[in-house]
């Protein structure tokens, strides 16, 4: 009992209240409000009576949902499986491998024009690549690759070409810093004390670039989960994920019970994904 | 050598994979078929004639700069003092406070826009332009913060110090040495926080109107029932714009974000 | 360390049971202290032993939890550090970077709305009394380290403060550099006659540099006193290990009142002086290694020992010996090298006057 005054003390004592003040009243009131709403949304009847798990329990006892929350994670986790193997050399070959500034200041102004247009611009230019008479399709059948037009739009395949596109530079960045970041003594460290060019990188430089990955990868997954737009336009309406639902209930059914048990869902199910990988970070351990 | 070569192919193969849609898009809006064609037949900009010349775009583009801009200047107004509260003061729940200023840049928006909808119904500020604002000042804000914070050092706390010492007050310790020290975060992360807000459509959608509709949000809607070459020239715009604003940020701060520390 | 005598003038700093806690941690554990005016005082100390936090109490940097700091006679304890009449060169010197040299030494004139004219004069002023005519349009990251030492103590010294504290102001110079500035610092103290406080952890710059030594540990002031009391008549075994080479001797009192230490052999003995008597009672002798010189094995209470180590620091030799399992020190001036070898048995010793009894209380 004697914690609690204590504590409000310090908060009145050492809180910079004349900083603090704005920032946290504007969170409070359209950050954690909001959610708060949805919070209490989800838990009550939709007829304005009280407390019930109905609309959890429409949500999860349904297999539906399982099933869209199994391919949205399915998705996601192969969105950022590629993001990863693909973003690691391409974080390399820049950081190491390119000499000229020039042409590095180049790709990272490739890298980041992607991410200063919307989604809907870069998941509109997959629509026109990847449709059934895209060039993409065209190009394979000129090859002689394939006979038929392979349906990508519309398929799971689709969807993640497009994630992988739009969130790949995240992945790039904080690896490549990760990898610039490296004191180049350590490998020269490395390499007096008998190791070789593969031993360098497994011992030294992939340890000490993995949190920069792994802080990629956690961005990569979490929006690719929570990704509404690129589903959207590449399912051309035959795949759907789990954010869809969510959009259907607000957008159009107008069920904010229904809509905000998804909503908590899918909140929960970020939250927990951001704390295993806090959890299994490499780098906290050997603080 | 061999694995030096497979590396550079891999990286070279990567970055045509994240030019080509754009190059596709830009490459789309000068054909002068009614339809997208790439390559496109002929070259005409008659596309961009034709947004230019549609009010409902024209003044989509003045919502989304707007809107772009009073969040970013709200976001600075929000962020850098809780900045300098985070980097200059020891409280209870400060690591608490920053994780959650910093959350949205990892929370679904879908949940915050569908949040902030059913919240403004409550209040009755629903699909205003107060209601837009707000939604989009607490996604961009975390730019600010993350863009500020780093700069806020132990080196600079000691020129806080010495101006103190010197005789200048907190606000001019503010004014002379701690501001023009952190400039460039306040305004690179101005700049983020303007694009992030002007590209956003999960949010945006929760938000707008027929007559106040982003670019974002507004292209979401067209290209949904229909797919022309209108819409690849307003993407074309769009991307154009991304790229001057990044060759400015290139030739002010260096986008040499790669380089290795010496 | 003495109350005023009354009617004698009010000491320029005056600090009073200062203390601060972090946590558990005692920074500084109740604190007192008085320095006059145009004093020169070194505080000393390793790190962790509160120097640097009650610097910053002086500075208004730190808030202590309890006690009173006063300036000319004028209580500043709450005052925040712009209202304080004293400036600090700080560690690192915290130039800003985004001004040039004259807006740098020229920012506490302006803060005062001095006019632009006579900030000019003054920062030219300044600039010349520590010999950096001419660098005024420069900026700091264009200046070498001592270069950026001098702008700092000029950009301090413009507001002719009552006070100046330096938070080991030399320590970022190269030893040569450090040896040339303790020299400058010293010759412009006593031209300013403006009060010092610098803050070191360096014994040899606080001897050239201070009038008044203050030794810190744990947060407490060990002794204060003149250099050469400090080095000459340490109170702890902590003070006399910090500063200079010391051999320290572990005494007991015999029946006829007179202090023994038996090493190899040879009994050394002290006139057991101040308070308390009787046998047993054991107390802690000083030799400096200077104090120590060979001898022959018939000298009266000469000591027999054997070499163990030889180290050359250029025109002094620093003998280490163990004498039956005491470790001791000896050092000895010019070419002395060559009569000293690792292994070598010889015998030393010492005038009795020589040898130091630490107060009673030393542990």
């Amino acid at each position: 009992m004697t914690r609690l005054p204590a504590f409000l003390g310090a908060l009145r004592r050492d809180m910079p209240w004349p900083l603090l003040a704005a920032p946290l009243l504007f969170f409070a009131a359209f950050f954690a409000f909001p959610l708060a709403v949805v919070l209490v949304a989800s838990v009550t009847a939709a007829d304005g009576g009280g407390l019930t798990l109905a609309h959890y329990a429409r949500v999860l006892l349904d297999a539906y949902h399982w099933d869209i929350l199994w391919l949205t994670l399915r998705i996601a986790f192969v969105t950022t499986a590629i993001a990863m193997m693909l973003g690691y050399p391409l974080a390399y070959y820049l950081v190491r491998v390119v000499e000229a500034r020039w042409l590095r200041r180049a790709c990272v102004v490739l890298l980041v024009i992607p991410l200063f247009t919307s989604n809907i611009v870069r998941s509109f230019g997959w629509m026109v690549l990847l449709g059934r008479v895209g060039i993409v399709n065209e190009t394979l059948q000129g090859a002689g690759l394939i006979e038929r037009p392979i349906r990508f739009l519309g398929s799971e395949t689709g969807i993640v070409i497009g994630l992988v596109y739009i969130l790949l530079p995240f992945v790039v960045l904080t690896t490549g810093n990760a990898i610039a970041a490296i004191d180049r003594r350590l490998e020269e460290a490395a390499s007096d004390l008998g190791a070789g060019p593969a031993q360098r990188f497994r011992t030294i430089v992939w340890p000490l670039s993995l949190p920069g990955l792994l802080s990629g990868a956690v961005i990569v997954f979490t929006l690719a989960v929570s990704a509404y737009v690129t589903p959207a336009l590449l399912s051309s309406g035959r795949v759907t994920v789990f954010s869809m639902l969510i959009y259907q209930q607000y957008a159009s059914v107008f069920d904010f019970h229904y809509g905000g048990a998804l909503s908590v869902v899918l909140l929960v199910a970020t939250l927990l994904l951001l704390w295993a990988a806090a959890a299994i970070d490499p780098t906290r351990r050997r603080t | 050598m061999i694995a030096r070569v497979a590396l550079g192919g891999l990286a070279w193969l990567t970055l045509a994979y994240l030019a080509f849609p754009l190059v596709v898009i830009l490459g789309a809006s000068l054909t002068t078929t009614e339809f997208l064609a790439f390559p496109p037949r002929g070259l005409t900009l008659a596309w961009y004639g034709r947004v230019v010349a549609d009010p409902s775009y024209v003044g989509a583009f003045w919502t989304s700069t707007w809107l772009a801009a009073l969040a970013a200047a709200s976001a600075v107004l929000l962020g850098l003092p809780a900045s300098l509260a985070i980097a200059r003061h020891d409280f209870p729940g400060k690591a608490a406070l920053a994780a959650l200023l910093m959350s949205p840049l990892l929370l679904p928006h879908i949940v915050l826009g569908a949040a902030l909808l059913q919240y403004c119904v409550h209040v009755g500020i629903a699909r205003t332009p107060l209601a837009l604002l707000v939604g989009h000042t607490v996604i961009v804000a975390p730019f600010v913060i993350r863009a500020v914070l780093p700069l806020l050092t132990a080196e600079q706390r000691a020129l806080e110090e010495a101006s103190m010492d010197l005789g200048a007050g907190p606000f001019q310790t503010f004014c002379r040495v701690t501001l023009p020290l952190v400039r460039s975060g306040v305004v690179s992360g101005a700049l983020f926080a303007f694009i992030s807000s002007w590209i956003n459509v999960e949010l945006s959608m929760f938000g707008t109107t027929a007559s106040m509709t982003t670019v974002p949000v507004k292209l979401l809607n067209h290209v949904q029932y229909q797919v022309d070459p209108l819409i690849a020239a307003v993407s074309g715009i769009t991307i154009l714009a991304a790229a001057a604003a990044i060759v400015a940020i290139d030739v002010v701060f260096g986008l040499d974000l790669l380089a290795e520390r010496k | 360390m003495t109350a005023p005598v009354a009617g004698a003038a009010l000491p320029l700093l005056d600090i009073r049971d200062v203390a601060k806690r972090y946590g558990r941690v005692a920074a500084l554990a109740g604190v007192s202290l008085e320095i006059g005016q145009g004093e020169f005082v070194a505080l000393l100390g390793p790190s962790g032993c509160g120097k640097t936090t009650l610097l910053r109490c002086i500075a208004g940097f730190v808030a202590p939890d309890s006690g009173m700091i006063a300036i000319d006679g004028i209580d500043v304890t709450a005052l925040p550090p712009h209202r304080r009449p004293l400036n600090t060169v700080f560690q690192n010197y915290a130039l800003f970077p985004h001004m040039t040299v004259a807006e740098n030494v020229g920012y506490g004139p302006a803060r005062r709305g001095v006019p632009r004219a006579e900030i000019a004069r003054e920062v030219d002023a300044a600039l010349a009394m520590v010999g950096l005519d001419g660098f005024a349009p420069r900026r700091p990251s264009q200046l070498s380290g001592g270069q950026q030492q001098r702008v700092a103590l000029a950009r301090a010294l413009i507001n002719r403060p009552r006070l100046l504290l330096l938070d080991e102001p030399l320590g970022a110079l190269d030893l040569k550099l450090r040896k040339q500035m303790q020299l400058e610092l010293k010759r412009l103290q006593a031209r300013l006659g403006i009060t010092f406080v610098f803050v070191t952890h360096d014994q040899e710059e606080a001897m050239t540099m201070a009038d008044r030594i203050v030794v810190m540990e744990g947060g407490s002031i060990a002794q204060a006193g003149p250099a050469t009391e400090i080095y000459a008549r340490p109170c702890s075994r902590f003070v006399a290990g910090f500063i200079g080479e010391a051999n320290l001797l572990d005494l007991v009192a015999d029946p006829d009142g007179r202090l023994r230490a038996r090493i190899g052999g040879a009994a050394i003995v002290a006139p057991l002086s101040g308070s308390g008597s009787g046998v047993g009672l054991s107390r802690v002798g000083m030799l400096r290694a200077e104090a120590l010189r060979p001898a022959t094995a018939d000298v009266p209470d000469a000591v027999a020992a054997t070499v163990t180590d030889v180290v050359d620091t250029g025109g002094q030799v620093l003998v280490h010996l163990d004498a039956a399992g005491i470790a001791l020190m000896m050092r000895r001036l010019g070419d002395a090298r060559a009569a000293f070898a690792a292994g070598q048995r010889i015998h030393v010793a010492w005038s009795p006057e020589a040898l130091h009894v630490l107060p009673e209380q030393a542990g």
